[in-house]
């Protein structure tokens, strides 16, 4: 007898099986819509990245300027540069502050960052945090509140000398704008340090361990020597942000007459009453050379330096070595560099927004006043360059986030033939200085014809697109690894489904991106709000930005002015960041 | 390289607290400012307005030119080195003189960098600024020069003005700055009375005065011009720049000499416009100080041009009639500048041309014309300065 009763299945009815043809995607002159997205995409970068060299590279072989008829072919810039010009003496100035600037801040971020990461000091928690601050402050406002504490007439600088009878250091020198320079871009080195350190295989340490080591011998002989391909990548690229940076040697060399790159051209385009343009150009090609071949020299290495950082298959959480009594030596030295190097000169420049009169010859306290922002809100030309940054750096982070998802989806999931060539493109701009974009985009537009140039110069779009450019591998290079985080198998389902690219990228890509999107505007916003060098030349009298504001008001002397805009571009900033932070708490995963 | 995306940035603590203090730093500080300016003190005079009505020697059909300059739209653009401060009572009057009259911009450049980027935007063709402003001599003349950068405009105002206003064809002052020596009243107690008395001062005591003066750089145009000028209308001053100048260190600007007099880098500078130094003045308490020189002041016309590419040109030609009338004049005297049409009432904070004159005498008065520096007499007075300078 059978227990097992048979069920009968009953007849299901099924609807008669439909055909899903297969999706047809319109053609454009014979080219399917993804290819022609690629091609845009590539012509566009292009475009942006070849706009400011190539009008640069052609107006360094001619006798006349760019838009002057007539002209020829001729070297002789690049002879009067070296004869006329003193561009050695530049060169050589250039060369010693970027070493004194690297060496410096790799002193201060490698320490700081084993001792940060690595060990057991009170206040880890605090101090990486407070490693963030460059985020908010530009280098221009630092600047500014490095010389308004320490320099010659600085607050400190006055008291020191009243108390010592002679002042023990000189801020105008090649030295002291290395000091700055390297506090301005020492956490840079330490986040990638810091990262690096985090990512390490705890096991290495393990072992060593097990065979006696004590903590200095695991800190010495595994822990700083794993170190060596962060620590070579971040000098190499503070070495090449040094070499093209305008605000601490403008800031403080134009006084005493020490010229770096930046300033050579920022003297030369400005403040001659007929700028030698053939000068300049010749200029500005040999600085792209050199920053050319640095950020090829960082491409190669950042290759063979992701082979040392080792991600097993265990999970292995690395152990805080105790550093014994050296541990307090590490926070007072930290504290030493957070408070003078930053916190003093940034505090300083805000109180001096509330004053009329900041020296300790008189109380500073007896001249509170907020005259000084009453004097921005009340002049409609300031006001305008606060609209204008806020338009440029949200408009433009927009833009760039957009064009950058893009760019990063085409480089890293799709069939196209020249995806390398857009993921270059895309970070080519590193090796781009702020002024010679600015000159570079100046010569280009008066290169349109039928004076389509006119149209953007001096315009709002013009700084847009130089700032964009200078924010774009950002945008770029944050967008990348969360595209390279969703895996493959995602792309290829939709792809059996039948969707082409542009639809994979729509629905699906894009919306799984949606967070690092977010990401990146914000970054975007911040850098393009911190930005100012390109404005320089591409800005008319009327599309000023709180940077190059800052910089008429504090030629002019005006210091009071100068630090309530600073305030202001520190406040918007971190409120920006504090809002975009509490919309996207939460949300880190789509 | 992907700098600072880590999402750490938003979620940590003290992220949320600095943007929680700058927040209502911020806050405090926009609710603090209400209204803008300070008062005005009461010894200001009032600048009455005569709307729609015209001196009698202006010509017939001037209501044209009005008429014209309304159908513009009311908007005006000037390149100029001049403080908003000191433009804040003309744009205040012009506008209720003309009260169609809405935007009137003015971008704060340097000097010379006023007519550079005049020049390079007439080359690619796109220039907006109706008005030129500029107290460098020798770069105006450089501009007014070369052909058509400037409107031909001769204003009504002219012979009612002294002979001094007319500084170059289509070139008119619209103010005399005086050129002064500003001092650190706590640090200088020998309070100086001109050049002599300065230089005298402080080679009494070179060690604690070594670095301790600031000088006004003469490799920049103004500065050149400053004591060019002065050393040709005085040659004596020759051994009062001997005794001073190995004690000096060159600065670039009217506002950096200041700002580091004020706050004890230098004891004293020379030459600083009067006009920025002002505000300090009447801010600082009594703590910097500026002087009439008494053995020559060197009085510097600040030019105002319309350029040929103005896109308002009839609205510039009334601005410039208005600068050079008498409210005009007494509204550039109550924003700091110094006024020289006579008839203008006095105000604190700020000298005008009669002033000077009063204060110093009429031949301590310098005027420095306009005119071009060829590079021979560039490098005979730079090559002395330096030597001096070397000391």
């Amino acid at each position: 007898m059978s227990t097992i009763t048979k069920t009968e299945t009953p007849p299901v009815s099924r609807p008669p099986a439909r055909e899903f043809p297969a999706p047809r995607y319109r053609r454009i002159l014979g080219a399917d819509r993804s290819s022609i997205i690629f091609y845009a995409v590539i012509v566009i970068l292009a475009v942006l990245v070849l706009a400011p060299v190539v009008p640069t590279l052609y107006q360094s072989i001619r006798d006349k300027p760019l838009y002057d008829a007539g002209g020829i072919f001729t070297l002789d810039n690049y002879v009067r540069l070296f004869t006329e010009a003193n561009f050695g003496q530049v060169a050589l100035n250039t060369l010693i502050f970027a070493l004194l600037t690297t060496v410096l801040a790799i002193v201060i971020a490698v320490p700081m960052a084993i001792v940060v990461v690595r060990t057991t000091i009170p206040g880890r928690r605090i101090f990486g945090a407070a490693m963030q601050w460059p985020f908010f402050i530009s280098s221009l406002i630092l600047g500014f509140g490095w010389i308004t504490m320490y320099g010659p007439a600085g607050f400190v600088s006055v008291e020191v000398r009243r108390i010592l009878g002679f002042l023990p250091w000189d801020l105008y020198t090649l030295a002291g704008m290395a000091i700055t320079e390297a506090v301005a871009l020492a956490p840079i080195a330490y986040v990638f340090c810091a990262n690096a350190l985090r990512n390490s295989d705890a096991s290495l340490e393990g072992a060593a361990q097990t065979v006696g080591a004590g903590p200095f011998r695991i800190l010495f002989s595994v822990i700083i020597p794993m170190m060596r391909p962060p620590v070579v990548y971040s000098s190499l690229l503070v070495f090449s942000l040094s070499l093209e940076t305008l605000s601490i040697p403008l800031l403080y060399g134009q006084p005493v007459g020490i010229n770096v790159f930046a300033t050579f051209l920022y003297n030369n385009g400005l403040q001659s009453i007929d700028p030698d343009y053939g000068i300049l150009g010749a200029a500005s090609t040999i600085i792209l050379v050199c920053t050319i071949a640095l950020v090829a020299v960082q491409a190669k290495l950042l290759k063979d330096a992701k082979r040392f950082v080792s991600v097993r298959g265990k999970a292995t959480r690395p152990r805080l070595l105790d550093l014994g009594w050296l541990k307090w030596v590490s926070v007072v030295l930290i504290s030493f560099y957070v408070i003078f190097g930053a916190l003093i000169p940034i505090l300083g420049l805000v109180a001096r927004s509330f004053t009329k009169i900041f020296t300790p010859l008189q109380n500073p306290l007896l001249s509170l006043t907020t005259n000084n922002y009453a004097t921005i809100l009340q002049y409609p030309v300031y006001i305008q360059s606060i609209k204008n940054s806020l338009i440029v750096a949200s408009v433009g982070a927009v833009l760039v986030s957009v064009l950058a998802t893009v760019a990063v989806v085409i480089a890293r999931r799709s069939p196209f033939r020249y995806r390398k060539v857009i993921e270059y493109l895309a970070l080519a701009p590193n090796a781009l200085p702020g002024l010679i974009i600015g000159i570079g985009l100046f010569w280009a537009f008066s290169f349109i014809p039928l004076g389509g140039g006119a149209l953007i110069q001096g315009t709002l779009w013009a700084i847009i697109i130089g700032f964009g450019i200078r924010a774009l591998p950002s945008a770029y290079g944050s967008i990348s690894p969360a595209a390279m985080q969703i895996g493959d198998e995602l792309d290829q389902a939709a792809r059996v489904a039948g969707a082409d690219w542009l639809r994979v990228f729509l629905r699906m890509l894009a919306k799984l991106l949606t967070p690092a999107f977010g990401a990146a505007i914000v970054l975007t916003f911040v850098v393009m709000m911190k930005e100012y060098s390109p404005a320089i030349f591409l800005g008319s009298a009327d599309t000023n930005v709180i940077g190059t504001t800052m910089l008429e008001l504090w030629v002019q002397g005006n210091t009071g002015s100068v630090a309530a805009l600073a305030t202001f571009q520190i406040a918007i900033t971190a409120i920006f960041v504090g809002i975009a932070g509490l919309l996207m708490r939460g949300k880190k995963d789509a | 390289m992907a700098l600072y995306t880590r999402s750490s940035v938003f979620h940590s603590k003290a992220t949320t607290g600095v943007v929680a203090t700058v927040a209502a730093v911020s806050l405090f500080a926009l609710a603090g400012c209400s209204g803008g300016s300070e008062a005005v003190s009461s010894a200001v005079p009032t600048n009455d307005i005569a709307v729609g009505e015209f001196p009698d020697y202006y010509p017939e059909d001037y209501q044209d030119l009005v008429d014209a300059a309304e159908a513009e739209g009311g908007e005006l653009e000037i390149y100029s080195n001049t403080d908003q401060e000191n433009w804040a009572p003309v744009f205040r009057d012009f506008q209720k003189k003309y009260t169609w009259v809405t935007d009137i911009s003015a971008n704060n450049l340097g000097s010379d960098e006023v007519f550079q980027r005049e020049l390079s935007e007439q080359a690619t063709g796109n220039a907006p600024a109706d008005l030129l402003v500029s107290n460098a001599t020798q770069a105006w003349a450089d501009f007014a020069e070369r052909p058509d950068t400037l409107l031909e405009y001769t204003s009504p105002e002219i012979p009612e003005l002294p002979d001094f206003a007319q500084v170059l064809p289509n070139v008119v002052a619209m103010s005399m700055d005086p050129q002064t020596i500003g001092y650190n009243t706590a640090l200088l107690t020998d309070a100086p009375t001109g050049l002599s008395s300065l230089a005298d001062t402080v080679s009494a005591n070179p060690e604690q005065f070594k670095n301790m003066v600031g000088v006004r750089d003469v490799t920049g145009a103004f500065g050149y011009t400053m004591f060019y000028y002065l050393t040709q209308a005085r040659p004596e001053a020759w051994d009062s720049l001997a005794k001073l100048l190995p004690l000096t260190r060159p600065e670039t600007s009217s506002g950096t000499l200041t700002e580091k007099t004020l706050a004890g880098e230098y004891v004293a500078s020379a030459l600083i416009t009067a006009a920025p130094a002002f505000p300090t003045v009447r801010d600082s308490d009594g703590l910097f100080e500026i002087v009439l020189p008494d053995d020559g002041t060197v009085v510097i016309p600040r030019g105002i041009g319309i350029a040929s590419t103005a896109a308002h040109p009839n609205t510039a030609k009334l601005f410039t009639d208005f600068i050079l009338s008498e409210e005009g004049q007494q509204a550039i005297l109550e924003g700091g500048l110094a006024s020289y049409r006579e008839g203008v009432e006095s105000v604190p904070f700020a000298y005008s041309y009669q002033d000077v004159v009063k204060e110093v005498g009429e031949d301590q008065v310098i005027l420095a014309p306009y005119e071009t520096a060829d590079d021979a007499t560039v490098a005979e007075f730079t090559s002395k300065w330096d030597s001096l300078l070397a000391k």
